[in-house]
């Protein structure tokens, strides 16, 4: 169980259910496809059946006519492509011309009733031309007359190519005392939510559209939707309902949600569209295939002294977020270690299948599943022990990296003692029965993109808070809870800082008519950058009531105007201090002279008090509303080099996973059987919440580690079901044993950082180093099948009877 | 997009004689339907595959075939007991208790609390092109089990040839009901008949069972067994939810050996060694195996790869043989 340090808070760092728990326990959560508005059409889309080909012709005149259907949408009734990436806007709603991979729209229907709505896709006549696909990354790189996407103007399929070099490499490998090198190869997986994709759109009698949508970023999916229909933004509202899970599957706008408010506007009519399972894997953007070659120097009494990558990853037929995959690749693996010599090479490839985009880990997860796994070998080659020669590696805090990263907070070297203390590291490591193994590894993920994706000034988050007349405290922001628990953890801000009980905080969220702008729920941002701002904002609340207070005691309110918390040069990155007048500054003291608890406003100094509600009462005749607001923006940081803001974050979390493995040695089976966690998320705000993330991401790394793989023929997608692409079920789940591991993050709201999302890449080479250490081999190929187990415990015993 | 074809008649007789006069008037009046005990097969199939039924009849309505019962040596199992009632029944968990094991091994506690025995002996046979997304079956020529005329996992298959289908077998229950010898109980229109279950089973993978159209099996028989062992063993690679990729039964009676194979073919394979042929009893495990893996038509259509499906029929088998042996002991 996680355990958070006490610190005297009163409901931070308690573990709370989430807010939502009870809604969604009794069924009473609506989500998006449960909402139900008055009279909707019905959406269905009509799909390409081949990965590759030109529509020659496409005939919607018998859909049309057929009784109820209201409307038809092609690839002509669009004009602007879109894409979550200001620099590569690259999918058109609906394919236009040329289809790029299987399940691409090609039409959609809007009609009385989805029997109907059904009957018309089957009346729409499409002549496709069949093309020559491209489905490998390696083929996708030759030169070809007709590239995907022609407009960018290659000679081949290569979407981004990122390379980065710091250091000296040769010195680097020359300075070690072994060299290991390994091609791995990842399968792409999906992300597996429970709830498919769902929206549906309301509009009212001047042309405003209200778009319910299962999304992780409305901000974006809101900007993208005015450009793409042509309307401006104000004539525009997402609403995001309870949503069942994105993983990142749910972060970029969508073609679905397009069509839906296209219909809505030409017919002035309600829609309403959700997806098949099916449809989920056509749509997919989950984790991209990968081919890696990582070649890792290793030195007993430096550490790593150089680290080089060359990678391929399958890019599907769009961007997507692929820039920043690419990116991610490499950049991600600054940490936890320091690595003096690095070089990157990171190609992403525009192939015929569904489009790969972010996932949990986004881009981290292959190559920390090679450097993890050569550090290991690393170890045994040297001697080391692999547990003890990281815990010695690892980051110290207020460290700049190679590339120039601020690492601030480092809380994982106690966590990673007490693992190893726990799981008695030392009489297992090498010293268990044949088919028994136990493994290490570690981690490093962004607490949030420093950057946003479309550049601009503005804070990265903004939070209102309000008081009513009745004292009623309400949190307004644009952050998005996909079941994480973003909203339960902005109301325990407010609480906290507000001495208020959790219940007395009611949370509006994601809706870009009420909440101020959020960039959404992706890298790991929103305890770190809406948590600051829903603090800050219930910090000035706060002082409003402290006056409030004064003046109804008859005293002196504090000054608060003194300079925030001294900046060093950890805070800063080095540069000027980017303090705005009136910005309050992450983690601002708030200690006021002031005791808020139990309904009253007491001074710590006089024995005087006022109750909550007569304080706000008295603050109201100010100005009739209360009303605060509270700002994050990340500190100015980073090199001065190309791509330098890519994984440049506030701050990093890390993660150290001790694994318990048998392996049958006759069928190839690995069955986990422990899983000992430390993560350090700063200040766990709500332990509960940190276990869930945790338990959650040891089951999807699990999944990826052994069986999940989409598999496509030619592009063509054969295992687009819950049956066949195989997540593990509750009985593969591990015991799991959860270290306490903590650090006070200076700038984290409360000390927090990520839960998120850097727990899970650890996971899987912490498996197949355990596997190493029960039969001796090396799985280089995600997922570690039965049958690859066998095969290269074969490979082994030969190597074996040869030497 | 959903295929779901709705538009059909629910009916849900009560009794066999009412099931019986319902399926004489649909027959004479040429109407298609379909029967559904559970309906955990039947009716995912609805939703992807395309169909046109005008009647469903739901066999739930039929109480008396919801039970298990003994009579002397004989245990008699409603084909209506689902198998969570069926894998925790005290009486098959005494006198047959790898039944019991067979059962819980099918799919999730959910599916086990609708699905039943009769259900899982018919289960239908799979392929990853007949059970495949609406969308594949557009990008695919239609297969034979889809009323085309290809093979895709046999691309030289022709209408005519005895085994046209490849869609393979997939009962977890079978094996273990075939190695105890049991029967079933069929009514139809033209009354009914009792047959050994492996009598049910035919060779193409399309019309994969030799039932009549309008006949419903209503009991499963099995003499209970002395003197001999049985074992389950199943491949999956999740513990719930997955079709075998590879299952094996083995029985040992007194020094005889006997297996039953599934998820390797379009039909359960059943194998018999006599001691008094071999000189040790390795021998005999050596040559079941081998005649199992020559029975075994192991095509790509699983998450395993065929080679490892095939090599992992010996060891599952020598599984099964060494826990009876430890068993005994």
């Amino acid at each position: 169980m996680a355990k958070a340090p006490d610190f005297g808070y009163k409901i931070i760092g308690k573990p709370v259910p989430l807010i939502d728990s009870r809604a969604k326990v009794m069924g009473q959560a609506l989500y998006t496809d449960d909402i139900r508005l008055h009279n909707p059409l019905i959406i269905k889309i009509l799909r390409s059946p081949h990965p590759s080909a030109n529509i020659i012709s496409l005939d919607t005149n018998d859909a049309l006519n057929l009784d109820g259907v209201k409307g038809v949408l092609t690839g002509a009734d669009f004009k602007n492509t879109f894409g979550v990436l200001t620099i590569s806007k690259d999918e058109p709603a609906i394919a236009r011309d040329v289809v790029r991979y299987e399940g691409e729209p090609v039409a959609a229907v809007a009609a009385e009733t989805e029997d109907i709505a059904i009957k018309a896709l089957a009346l729409i006549k499409v002549e496709y031309e069949l093309t020559e696909g491209v489905y490998d990354s390696k083929k996708a790189l030759k030169p070809t007359e007709h590239p995907l996407h022609p407009e960018l103007g290659k000679e081949n399929n290569l979407h981004k190519n990122v390379v980065q070099e710091f250091g000296d490499m040769e010195r680097g490998f020359a300075d070690a005392d072994v060299v290991v090198e390994k091609r791995f190869r990842f399968a792409s997986i999906n992300h597996a939510f429970t709830e498919p994709h769902a929206t549906q759109v309301e509009i009212d009698n001047q042309g405003n559209i209200t778009v319910y949508s299962a999304t992780q970023v409305p901000h974006y999916l809101h900007m993208a939707m005015a450009e793409v229909l042509e309307i401006p933004q104000h004539n525009i509202r997402i609403v995001k309902p309870h949503l069942g899970g994105g993983f990142g599957g749910k972060s970029d706008p969508f073609p679905h949600e397009m069509i839906a408010a296209k219909f809505a506007l030409d017919l002035g009519r309600n829609t309403r569209l959700k997806f098949s399972r099916e449809e989920v894997f056509f749509s997919h953007h989950g984790r991209h295939q990968t081919d890696l070659t990582m070649k890792l120097g290793f030195s007993k009494d430096k550490g790593i002294t150089a680290l080089g990558l060359n990678t391929l990853i399958d890019g599907g037929a769009y961007g997507s977020f692929g820039i920043v995959t690419t990116y991610y690749n490499g950049v991600l693996l600054q940490g936890p270690y320091k690595v003096p010599n690095f070089r990157f090479h990171v190609d992403r490839l525009y192939t015929n299948k569904p489009m790969c985009g972010a996932m949990r880990g986004h881009g981290g997860v292959n190559p920390r599943f090679a450097s993890e796994v050569l550090l290991d070998m690393a170890c045994a080659e040297t001697g080391l022990d692999p547990a003890e020669t990281r815990l010695s590696m690892i980051h110290k805090e207020n460290t700049l990296t190679t590339n120039e990263y601020r690492v601030t907070s480092v809380g994982l070297r106690s966590g990673l003692t007490e693992a190893i203390k726990r799981t008695n590291w030392h009489e297992k490591h090498g010293k268990l029965p044949f088919g028994k193994g136990i493994g290490v590894a570690c981690g490093f993920f962004i607490s949030g993109s420093a950057l946003p994706i479309h550049w601009n000034k503005l804070p990265a988050s903004t939070v209102r808070i309000t008081i009513d007349h009745d004292a009623g405290v309400t949190v307004y922001s644009g952050a998005t809870d996909i079941g994480q628990g973003s909203d339960t953890m902005l109301a325990q801000m407010a609480a906290e800082v507000l001495g208020q009980p959790l219940e007395n905080i009611k949370v509006i969220s994601a809706d870009t008519r009420t909440t101020p702008v959020d960039l959404g729920s992706y890298s790991s941002r929103v305890t770190f950058m809406a948590g600051n701002a829903s603090r800050n904002a219930a910090i000035r609340m706060r002082r409003l009531l402290v006056e409030a207070a004064c003046e109804l005691l008859e005293m002196i309110p504090p000054n608060y105007d003194r300079p925030d918390k001294p900046d060093n040069f950890f805070r800063q990155g080095g540069r000027k201090p980017d303090f705005e007048q009136g910005f309050l500054g992450p983690n601002p003291d708030y200690a006021d002279g002031f005791i808020f608890e139990d309904g009253l406003i007491r001074s710590e100094k006089h024995n005087a008090s006022v109750t909550f509600l007569e304080a706000v009462e008295k603050a109201l005749e100010f100005e009739g509303i209360l009303q605060t607001s509270g700002t994050y923006r990340a500190p100015k940081m980073g090199g001065k080099f190309k791509g330098s803001g890519a994984g440049l974050s506030p701050s990093y979390s890390f993660t150290a996973f001790i694994v318990e493995v048998t392996v049958d040695p006759e069928t190839g089976f690995i069955k986990v059987d422990k899983a000992t966690c430390a993560h350090d998320c700063g200040m766990p705000l709500n332990p509960l919440a940190v276990n869930g993330q945790i338990e959650g991401c040891i089951h999807m790394g699990l999944g990826q580690a052994l069986m999940e793989e989409m598999v496509y023929d030619n592009g063509a997608t054969q295992n687009p079901s819950f049956l066949e692409y195989k997540i593990p079920s509750a009985f593969e789940q591990p015991e799991v044993d959860i270290v306490p591991c903590y650090s006070d993050d200076s700038e984290g709201p409360f000390g927090a950082k990520e839960a998120g999302e850097g727990i899970l890449a650890p996971i899987i080479p912490a498996i197949a180093n355990a596997v190493y250490d029960a039969v001796g081999i090396r799985l280089t190929q995600l997922p570690m099948r039965p049958d690859r187990v066998l095969s290269a415990l074969e490979r082994e015993k030969k190597r074996g009877e040869k030497s | 997009m959903s295929l779901f074809q709705e538009n059909f008649d629910f009916v849900r007789p009560t009794s066999l004689d009412q099931l019986n006069d319902l399926v004489k008037e649909y027959q004479e009046k040429g109407l298609e339907f379909a029967f559904s005990a559970g309906g955990t097969d039947v009716i995912p199939k609805l939703k992807s595959q395309p169909s046109q039924l005008d009647k469903f009849i739901s066999l739930n309505g039929l109480q008396d075939l919801n039970n298990v019962k003994i009579q002397g040596k004989r245990i008699s199992i409603g084909a209506l007991t689902t198998l969570s009632d069926l894998a925790s029944h005290e009486l098959v968990r005494e006198h047959l208790p790898t039944l019991a094991t067979a059962a819980h091994k099918v799919a999730s506690p959910q599916i086990r609390n609708r699905a039943t025995i009769g259900g899982n002996i018919m289960v239908d046979n799979r392929c990853i092109y007949i059970n495949q997304s609406s969308i594949n079956r557009e990008c695919h020529d239609p297969c034979f089990k889809a009323d085309g005329n290809v093979c895709h996992l046999v691309k030289s298959a022709r209408r005519g040839d005895e085994i046209l289908c490849q869609a393979r077998f997939v009962s977890d229950t079978a094996p273990v009901l075939l190695l105890l010898n049991a029967k079933i109980t069929i009514i139809g229109p033209n009354g009914a008949r009792t047959i050994s279950l492996g009598d049910l089973y035919l060779k193409d993978g399309i019309d994969s069972r030799s039932l009549q159209v309008g006949e419903v099996i209503t009991t499963i028989e099995i003499e209970i067994p002395e003197d001999t062992s049985l074992h389950y063993e199943k491949l999956a690679i999740r513990n719930a939810l997955d079709f075998p990729s590879l299952g094996v039964a083995v029985r040992i009676t007194g020094n005889n050996l006997s297996i039953a194979l599934t998820g390797l073919n379009t039909l359960p394979g059943v194998f018999h060694a006599n001691s008094s042929n071999y000189d040790t009893f390795n021998d005999m495990v050596s040559a079941i195996s081998t005649q199992a893996m020559d029975f075994a038509k192991t095509y790509q259509q699983d998450f395993f790869p065929r080679g490892y499906r095939k090599s992992m029929i010996p060891v599952f088998i020598q599984r099964g043989v060494t826990s009876i042996l430890k068993d005994r002991q």
